[in-house]
């Protein structure tokens, strides 16, 4: 099982949306894929149309982390299924970094979960913390998405150091997300040499209504539109980040027929 | 409802990206997500817009893609994996062939492959838990297919108030074939309910609307019965052993007859796989039917019309020839592995050229036999004995026993040949020439095929016994005889060789070597011999046999 953290100190860069189209891809291609929605906002958890169950998270929150299995939801999709933000909630010592290992703690609630998927997308919250250190330490690579400004640059730089301090090696693979190729900005900032401690992949997510009306269509674009640019844009990012983390291999469903 | 073509199958068995190799063994420390899943027959001709309508408001489903599937059950020829209790199917989607080996009831496999070509040996199999637990069975046979079910697969989401995907369902319409049925059979339609992580309490309702709703019966977890019923075929329909129902008051003639229909029908039933060459066991099978058919004939004297025997007897020693020299070539390919384990490692290797020349000579005989087997000879020797034996009446002179019970025929005739098996052996100078040793053997083995021809009139349980001691004694003579036609053999394929050719050498040396093993474990057979013998003459079984078979006549005389 491999584990892909979607993260970005600044919120509003698409996270959520590469989150969810990028698990959707994988799940697509025969992976079996979780995603853990982790963020506050639920929003993954909404685009894939579950219900987050915040009034049932005082019970919750009694659990075991055994029970991870109970709170799983299957998505409209085979092979996608969510963890939602509400088992987030439960264990809000993991969200807040009260805990002390949170790593340990981090991937002993996934433990249980390794034979099942063969990839696990994590959506994370924005924020740069005990928390985020955490999420470093359990994934095998972290997908940047980052808005071509200077200040989107500056939060990237931000993240470089926090990990150069920490000693944390986990590869970051930046993209640019939300381009708009009409910005000259835009369009400096993608030709500019990139930080040399992050590898910039080749795919640019363009700023698209598309992306925006998943909101609507509460599904991902890359099932009601997977065409259109920003579609074809997520299809790209997904090969170009699964050859990265390498080891992604389908799984036949063993449950097709008889 | 606004249809969406994109959302993803359930029928996505692997969806793998194109060129991405799928993973050889596919379950291998994989635990399965879902164990649960119910389906339920449907009335014929419900397609997908129909299983919309039946299911009303009370399930809204949303019609998804649809996928073409095939699916083909295996078994050897003699039903030896139904016989384990295990079913190999080879199921085929669009998106490639998975093999899998399952318990009849269970909706898990033992182990699943993904496998593409038609699987026929074990050998051919990659190395597994799949191909273990098959090769065990198998022996020295081939699987074969037994009927393909081709059939379309359409997903269906049921929907909760959200729109939300809460179960999945799979509407299957299927038809099945097999060889020598002409009509596809029509299967009945079924669906399978599917259930959604986190929504089990949909999973329970619409199981249970379908249930006690719609009151649509459950549907078997395998297809195997249903689909073995629609082709006409029963499992455990083909045995090489003996069973023909005969009563003791049933005159001779007509219980040699249905003896004697029953050898054929094995015969004829071994024909087109040994004509194929599909494993060795259809010859083996085919020769013994012919062996046992000859020594009916013969054995059992004064039942059949005389010029009926004299004309048969001639005509089935003609197919045990024409047989005989591609069973030799069979046992020695079969032995081969075993004669490779009992060389040095060293050695093992110098067994090519001969497994080589093996198969060269194999592939020639065989080209002579598959002739032999589709001449007009062997065409007018089955299509008369048939008219012999399906007549009403026997063509010719009736014999003197025809028309006696059988019971009595055959008693005396088993208790005569075991007065002479006794005799021989008893009398036998175990270290006299072999031909004594093959004489007794011969006559044993006639004793057995009397016996079995007659089994069905005398208790089963005496005769188990009786058999079990037999059986001893054969194989131990058996393998005196067979070790030592072995060790011929391998002598006369190594003057084949060239001994001045320096490649010709080791396999010339190892052969040696083979055949001094031979004759060694043919030693160790022919001490054991006395025990073996003494067994069978023991104060129990001779008992048995006087019971049995020993007539008043003969107590009288």
């Amino acid at each position: 099982m491999k584990i892909i953290g979607v993260y970005n100190i600044k919120g509003g860069v698409g996270k959520t949306a590469t989150a969810v189209n990028v698990a959707h891809l994988a799940a697509k291609s025969g992976l079996r894929t979780l995603i853990w929605d982790l963020d506050p906002q639920a929003a993954a958890t909404f685009y894939l149309r579950v219900k987050p169950k915040v009034k049932r998270s005082q019970k919750l929150m009694r659990g075991k982390s055994s029970e991870i299995d109970d709170v799983l939801k299957g998505s409209d999709f085979r092979n996608l299924d969510l963890l939602p933000a509400d088992f987030s909630y439960r264990n809000m010592d993991l969200l807040l970094g009260e805990n002390k290992k949170p790593t340990v703690r981090l991937l002993k609630l996934l433990r249980p979960l390794s034979r099942e998927y063969d990839l696990v997308v994590l959506d994370c919250p924005p924020s740069i913390s005990l928390v985020s250190e955490n999420i470093f330490r359990a994934a095998d690579a972290l997908l940047l998405p980052t808005i071509p400004t200077t200040l989107s640059l500056r939060t990237m730089q931000q993240l470089l150091d926090f990990m150069e301090g920490h000693k944390l090696m986990t590869p970051v693979y930046a993209f640019y997300s939300m381009v708009d190729r009409r910005k000259r900005l835009h369009q400096e900032v993608i030709a500019s040499p990139g930080d040399p401690r992050c590898s910039v992949l080749q795919t640019v997510i363009p700023y698209a209504t598309e992306v925006e009306r998943m909101g609507v269509e509460r599904r991902p674009v890359t099932d009601y539109a997977p065409r259109s640019p920003a579609g074809q844009a997520y299809e790209a990012l997904w090969a170009e980040a699964r050859s990265r983390v390498g080891g992604l291999k389908p799984v036949m469903d063993p449950n097709f027929l008889f | 409802m606004r249809a969406n073509p994109n959302r993803a199958s359930i029928f996505g068995i692997f969806q793998s990206d194109r060129g991405m190799p799928l993973p050889k063994r596919v379950f291998s420390n994989i635990r399965m997500n879902e164990s649960k899943i119910s389906g339920f027959l449907l009335p014929h001709n419900v397609g997908a817009e129909r299983l919309v309508s039946l299911l009303g408001g009370e399930v809204r489903c949303q019609i998804g893609e649809a996928a073409d599937f095939s699916l083909k059950f295996f078994d050897s020829f003699d039903w030896r994996l139904h016989a384990a209790g295990l079913r190999l199917l080879q199921m085929r989607s669009p998106q490639g062939a998975v093999l899998r080996l399952k318990p009849p009831d269970a909706g898990e496999p033992l182990d699943a492959i993904a496998f593409d070509p038609e699987p026929h040996w074990p050998a051919d199999l990659p190395e597994g838990l799949l191909r273990t637990e098959i090769a065990r069975r198998l022996d020295m046979r081939a699987v074969l297919p037994l009927a393909t079910v081709t059939g379309k697969a359409t997903g269906l989401a049921v929907l909760n108030e959200d729109s939300k995907t809460v179960v999945w369902l799979q509407l299957l319409n299927m038809r099945c074939v097999a060889e020598g049925v002409e009509e596809p059979r029509v299967l009945w339609p079924r669906v399978r309910v599917l259930p959604v992580k986190g929504y089990q309490s949909d999973f329970d309702r619409v199981s249970d609307f379908m249930a006690s709703e719609m009151e649509w019966p459950k549907a078997p977890e395998c297809l195997f019965d249903e689909v073995m019923a629609a082709v006409g075929r029963e499992p455990g329909d083909y045995s090489s052993k003996m069973s023909v129902s005969l009563s003791p008051e049933m005159t001779a003639i007509d219980a040699m007859r249905r003896v004697l229909r029953d050898l054929l029908d094995t015969l004829e039933r071994n024909i087109p796989g040994t004509r194929e060459d599909l494993d060795s066991e259809f010859l083996h099978d085919l020769r013994v039917a012919t062996r046992r058919t000859r020594s009916a004939l013969s054995q059992v004297k004064q039942v059949l019309p005389e010029t009926v025997v004299e004309d048969f007897k001639q005509r089935f020693a003609w197919l045990g020839q024409v047989t005989g020299p591609v069973r030799d070539l069979d046992v020695f390919l079969l032995e081969l592995p075993r004669y490779r384990a009992s060389l040095p490692a060293s050695m093992a290797g110098d067994l090519d050229a001969l497994e080589e020349h093996l198969r060269v000579a194999h592939a020639k005989e065989q080209a002579i036999l598959k002739g032999e087997l589709e001449s007009e000879r062997m065409a007018r020797l089955l299509e008369d004995w048939h008219a012999v034996l399906d007549a009403e009446t026997v063509p010719g002179k009736p014999a003197m026993f025809a028309d006696l019970p059988i019971e009595q025929v055959a008693s005396k005739r088993i208790w005569r040949m075991y007065k002479k098996v006794l005799k021989a052996g008893r009398t036998i100078d175990v270290d006299g020439p072999a031909e004594d040793m093959h004489e007794l053997r011969k006559d044993c083995k006639k004793l057995r095929y009397l016996i079995e021809f007659f089994q069905g009139i005398y208790p089963k349980r005496e005769l188990k016994e009786l058999v079990k001691a037999l059986k001893v004694l054969l194989d131990n003579l058996g393998e005196f005889q067979d070790l030592e036609v072995q060790a011929d053999k391998l002598r006369s394929f190594a003057r084949d060789f060239d001994p001045q050719d320096p490649h010709s050498m080791p396999t010339v040396m190892a052969i040696g070597a083979l055949v001094a093993d031979l004759l060694r474990h043919q030693q160790a057979a022919h001490a054991r011999f006395t025990d073996c013998f003494d067994a069978f003459d023991s104060v129990e079984n001779r008992a048995r046999y006087t019971h049995l078979f020993k007539t008043v006549d003969e107590a009288q005389a």
